[in-house]
């Protein structure tokens, strides 16, 4: 009777301490899922920045490469990736010198337009 | 006497049960833990793609880069290793590998790989306006 007990007590010792395992189990498991998925988005975000700023760069080049003006007026050209992320560049010519103006990416935080701060 | 013949029987069952959930709850955190792992090189990764990029904008030629970004030079590519916090280390699970290449108009090509065990995390191709000096 003695030992039935003990036996059983052991028995809900270990039922607790898997029960434990296998939260912990559990938590490792749906942490690392949502990590990766965080990982990714992060990732798709870089490539998409990367994709938009090699298209601006292009297309800075490829003005670069015209005749070189005196004064013009700001142009604006708008790039998106394949996830739809896009990047808005306007240049100027200035004094036979082709300046970027503008090098707006609406996936970098811009904080100078009136944005709420939660308490 | 019935209960105490069933003793060995419960115990040997128990022990089996015992130990295959300890066996199917070890390989779900490891896997639970893998997966984790992954994730934060991944994260390095994407990190360390756009630091690569700003500073290669930055960087006046190859070597200046090598120094900023504290990498190593082998077979004309640049070789950079992290560990999982983002640190630059010896033999750490991430490597960066930069290679300078080609000039597409104006433009200079770093083709940008990086690699956590074998997996390739990133593979893309990074320009800058500048003119480029490999």
């Amino acid at each position: 009777m003695k030992k039935d007990r003990s036996l059983a007590t052991l028995n809900l010792l270990v039922l607790l301490l898997l029960i434990c395992c296998a939260t912990l189990s559990l938590l490792t498991i749906v942490t690392g899922y949502a990590q990766s998925k965080l990982a990714l988005k992060q990732t798709d975000l870089a490539l998409g920045n990367i994709e938009c700023a090699n298209q601006g760069r292009q297309w800075v080049a490829q003005l670069q490469q015209e005749a070189p003006q005196d004064e013009t007026e700001p142009v604006t050209k708008t790039f998106t990736d394949s996830q739809g992320h896009q990047l808005t560049v306007t240049v100027q010519w200035q004094d036979k010198t082709l300046v970027i103006t503008g090098w707006d990416s609406e996936t970098i935080a811009d904080f100078n337009h009136n944005v709420n701060v939660l308490p | 006497m019935k209960r105490h013949s069933q003793f060995p029987l419960m115990s040997m069952t128990m022990a089996v049960m015992i130990i295959a959930c300890t066996a199917i709850l070890a390989v779900l955190y490891l896997q639970g833990r893998q997966l984790s792992c992954q994730a934060t090189a991944q994260s390095v990764a994407a990190l360390k793609l756009q630091n690569a990029d700003a500073l290669w904008q930055k960087a006046t030629d190859n070597d200046q880069l090598v120094t900023m970004l504290n990498g190593q030079v082998k077979e004309q590519n640049i070789i950079v290793t992290y560990d999982l916090d983002g640190n630059v280390t010896e033999n750490g699970p991430v490597t960066m590998t930069l290679s300078f290449t080609r000039n597409e108009g104006q433009l200079a090509m770093m083709k940008v790989v990086i690699v956590y065990q074998n997996q390739e995390l990133i593979n893309t191709s990074i320009s800058r306006l500048s003119e480029a000096k490999p």
